[in-house]
């Protein structure tokens, strides 16, 4: 028992040290990088870059090749930007009648834009087993606050309920079965979105990928099931959906599928697009898309860069890519001196508790050693069985170890 | 094998120091024998309380054996322990529990345990049986401590300081109901207190720690048959007798006192031989508390 | 005998225990009440969409309760067997010392236990009335955590009373501390689901540093 206590003490100093140690150095020196805010001109047909303003906020376009190519004032980005500052253009009468023979008004610059944010916390969190529905087509025009929910129950059928009561609704549920029954819906649902608020100019239900990975367009209208299955090839395997209902209603939604690569749904035809934006794992990657009436401008946070992808809004087409490594920070690499691996129990990533092993790093072998030979030196003349462990524990988890065990020294 | 012979507490080489700085004692040897009533007495910090947290398994001593019934102390069975009746220094008790609770509880645990005798004592004490323990008085609550460990019925007591914090009224009733149920029971005692006059009513046998080590271990009687306390005038500017068989000779003013095993007639010589010139040399009489100061020094 | 020492434990935590029982009772009750007082002014579907899209569970208020809880009743146990060093006369007693320690704690844990119970029947039973299995399973598990917490808190807390020296119960102190952080890392709902058996064993262990505590009063580390 005295032994189980002793293993048990060092190794709860041990793992509360590897969590609590890289997180105190992590808030005495913080090393975050703030992006700077990219667009692509319409104007000059190249990204325009706004560093932040603690450095310096330079405004540069950038060429092909990722290079800064020439300076700009605010005032000459707000001309080469004007989807974006429309205002300040109107304010000094700068608003240009039209660009790429597109007519530009403010109504249609702002019906235009959309912006779309997609967190990987937001994927990978416990969510409820509940799924609110709203309905498309309400009696008075208006969006209202959804009054059912589903469920999918047994993993072979949905089920309805309303909320006001908190009992099944056989009607709804009977309906909805036959649709589902009959669009071949393999269950559980892999990934269902909506937008659940009636701030927002319709509603289009659902966007839900079944077992298969196939592609589903879910609502109700009138208290009645619309399902429509979108036509994809069979090497498309749906992974993640994003639902779209932005106020120029070309496009349903997005679809992130499981090789990582990025499709949009237009509302039309329910046609199927891919865009070139190279891989994307939500899971993984932050991700933002812009719109606006002449592009889009796809952000993406991967592991080691920021990339930025500007497509062209009518056909989808790239129109440019930029990307900008993380730069290497001085207190990162001092940490990596220090401390041979961290532990973890939350990530920006996701919304769930758990233990984690990362940034493991060979760089801090050199301390293990000399806190394992001081370890040697400390506890000189104890027994082997003592020392042995203890300058080993020291050697392979480093300060970790080497803190509680000089602390529970007796 | 455990006879009528083994020892009661047997104590071998024992050595011990506070934390890993000065030693207490080292290389201590005693022997309780079955129907003694043993009391360990020594002035503070010679490590009396130590012992007994030895004895009883709350502190690991840096050498030594030490046998309970014939049990080493670290591997004492709960049958053996129930064996042992212990009162903790200050009479400590579970004070939450109230006279009957803790009646209640304790006569689960022993086999023996003997109801009566502890009510007999709650009796005199004219408490009621729902009063909490911690709601008494000091002199109460050792009372209370002594009725639990006279219900147990042990074969073996042990006593630490039992006199602590005690009036005069209730040390004696706690001596007497203690001398009359060991004797009669025929049960072994071992017990340290710093009041030694209550002891000598209650002892047969004593062993005198002085720092570091056992000065006697003796039955009372032959300590203060054997060991005597002389008195003796002489000249101020005299010096007092250097003797290893006088121990501890005191001055005041002209008055010289020395303690001895040895007789009167060894004194006087001791002292002519010394050339220490002497007037009315008396031998005294004696008890516990004064052999005790003669052994150990008033300082 | 083992009845006998469940009853000591029982007087020394008797009061601690029903305090926590009322009061988390209350607090309980207090946020049902909030929950319905909600529902009487905005509606049932209101409440509803604020626990699925905002991942409200309506029972924050209830968090740090079985923590606190935890500690009091450890220190209720374990601080009169410190005081004047009582813990001498309970390993005196006449039973297996490793047996007596672990009905200490399992008296304070099955008292925990009832508590939490309690507290999750309270909310389980409202929730169940007015809100689907899913959402009252993930209420619950949510909860779940919390009272694991105070088994955490209580644990520690024992170790800590029966530990006699101040550095190591220092030591214990910090890694209690750290360890009942990470149960408030993540607010999220349902969060800890993943973690929850990875806790449990956790817990159990943690009953080891109460018998080491007791080993090294034993020694003498006092």
């Amino acid at each position: 028992m005295k032994k189980a206590y002793s293993i048990f003490l060092i190794a709860a100093g041990i793992i509360i040290l590897s969590w609590f140690l890289p997180w105190l150095y992590s808030i005495i020196f913080p090393a975050s990088v703030n992006d700077p805010f990219i667009a692509w001109s319409p104007v000059n047909d190249s990204f325009i870059v706004s560093e932040p303003a603690e450095k310096g906020g330079a405004i540069y376009a950038v060429d092909e090749l990722g290079e800064a190519s020439r300076k700009y004032s605010k005032e000459d980005r707000d001309s080469l930007l004007p989807q974006i500052y429309f205002n300040q253009l109107v304010a000094h009468d700068k608003l240009p009648d039209s660009i790429d023979g597109k007519e530009i008004t403010i109504p249609a610059l702002k019906h235009s834009q959309w912006v779309f944010s997609s967190l990987p916390r937001d994927l990978n969190k416990v969510g409820a087993k509940v799924y609110l529905m709203m309905e498309s087509m309400p009696a008075r025009f208006e969006l209202e606050d959804p009054e059912v929910v589903f469920r999918i129950k047994d993993n072979s059928r949905i089920e309805f309920i309303d909320i006001a009561t908190n009992t099944v609704n056989a009607n709804k549920t009977k309906r909805f079965n036959e649709i589902f029954t009959r669009n071949g819906f393999k269950y559980p649902i892999k990934s269902a979105s909506a937008d659940i608020t009636t701030r927002k100019p319709y509603d289009e239900g659902y966007l839900m990928a079944d077992d298969n990975g196939e592609i589903y367009h879910v609502k109700m209208q009138a208290g009645r099931p619309f399902m429509v299955k979108i036509n994809k090839p069979d090497s498309i395997i749906a992974r993640h959906l994003f639902i779209m209902e932005e106020s120029d209603a070309r496009q349903l939604g997005i679809v992130s599928d499981e090789n990582h690569n990025m499709y949009v749904i237009e509302k039309d035809g329910y046609k199927l697009i891919q865009l070139p934006v190279g891989k994307i794992d939500p899971e993984k990657s932050k991700l933002s898309i812009v719109k606006n009436m002449f592009n889009w401008v796809v952000k993406i946070n991967d592991d080691n860069a920021t990339r930025w992808i500007a497509l062209d809004s009518d056909d989808y087409s790239l129109l440019g890519q930029y990307s900008l490594p993380y730069p290497t920070l001085a207190v990162e690499t001092a940490a990596s001196y220090i401390f041979p691996f961290e532990l973890t129990f939350t990530s920006v990533s996701d919304c769930v508790a758990k233990p984690r092993l990362s940034g493991f790093s060979i760089n801090a072998i050199y301390l293990n050693i000399i806190l394992a030979v001081i370890m040697l030196l400390l506890l000189k003349g104890r027994s082997s069985k003592i020392l042995i462990p203890s300058a080993a524990a020291t050697l392979i988890f480093g300060i970790f170890a080497f803190i509680p065990l000089i602390l529970t020294k007796e | 094998m455990i006879n009528d012979s083994t020892p009661v507490i047997s104590v071998k080489h024992l050595t011990q120091r506070y934390g890993t700085g000065r030693v207490i004692y080292s290389d201590l040897n005693f022997e309780v024998p079955k129907g003694r009533i043993l009391g360990l007495l020594g002035k503070n910090g010679t490590g009396k309380t130590t012992t007994i947290n030895i004895l009883m398994g709350y502190l690991r001593p840096v050498e030594g054996d030490c046998r309970i019934f014939g049990e080493k102390i670290t591997e004492i069975r709960p049958e053996t322990r129930a064996r042992i009746a212990l009162l903790i220094e200050g009479h400590v008790q579970y004070s939450f529990m109230t006279i009957s609770q803790i009646e209640k509880f304790y006569s689960r645990f022993y086999r023996k345990w003997n109801r009566e005798a502890y009510y007999e004592l709650m009796k005199k004490l004219h408490v009621s049986p729902n009063q909490k323990i911690s709601s008494m008085s000091c002199g109460q609550r050792s009372q209370v401590a002594l009725g639990l460990i006279l219900a147990q019925n042990a074969d073996l007591l042990v006593l630490d300081d039992f006199s602590l914090g005690l009036d005069p009224g209730y040390r004696r009733l706690f001596v007497d109901y203690l001398h009359d149920y060991a004797k009669s029971e025929e049960k072994t005692v071992f017990m340290t207190s710093h009041i030694i006059q209550d002891l000598e009513r209650l002892i047969d046998d004593c062993i005198i720690l002085d720092y570091g080590k056992i000065l006697t271990h003796t039955p009372v009687n032959e300590l203060l048959d054997t060991f005597s306390k002389f008195t003796f005038s002489t000249t101020d500017d005299s010096p007092l007798p250097d003797d290893d068989k006088l121990v501890n000779p005191y001055r005041i003013k002209n008055l010289v006192e020395v303690y001895s095993f040895r007789d009167a007639d060894y004194v006087k010589h001791s002292l002519e031989k010394q050339g220490i010139k002497y007037s009315g040399f008396r031998k005294e009489e004696m008890n516990l508390e004064d052999a005790f100061i003669g052994l150990t020094g008033k300082y | 005998m083992v009845k006998a020492l469940f009853f000591k434990e029982w007087i020394k935590t008797r009061g601690v225990f029903l305090i926590s029982l009322i009061a988390i009772a209350a607090v309980s009750a207090y946020a049902v009440l909030m929950m319905s007082r909600l529902i009487q002014l905005k509606g049932v579907e209101h409440l509803w969409l604020i626990m699925m899209l905002k991942d409200n569970s309506f029972v924050d208020t209830l968090k740090y309760l079985p923590a606190i809880a935890g500690i009091a009743l450890a220190i209720a146990q374990m601080a009169p067997e410190m005081a004047q060093k009582r813990l001498k006369l309970t390993l005196h007693l006449p039973y297996p010392q490793n047996a007596l320690v672990a009905i200490m704690l399992c008296t304070g844990m099955v008292e925990l236990l009832v508590i939490y119970a309690l507290q999750l029947a309270i909310i389980g039973i409202y929730d169940s009335t007015i809100l689907p299995v899913e959402l009252v399973t993930r209420v619950l598990l949510t909860m779940v955590p919390w009272s694991l917490a105070g088994f955490t808190a209580y644990l520690f807390t024992c170790s800590i009373c029966l530990e006699g020296t101040w550095k190591r119960r220092i030591i214990l102190s910090l890694i209690g501390l750290a360890v009942m952080f990470i149960y408030y890392l993540q607010p999220a709902l349902e969060a800890y689901n993943g973690m929850l058996a990875l806790i449990i064993i956790f817990i159990c262990l943690t009953a080891i540093l109460s018998f080491g505590s007791i080993i090294r009063f034993k020694e003498g580390r006092q």
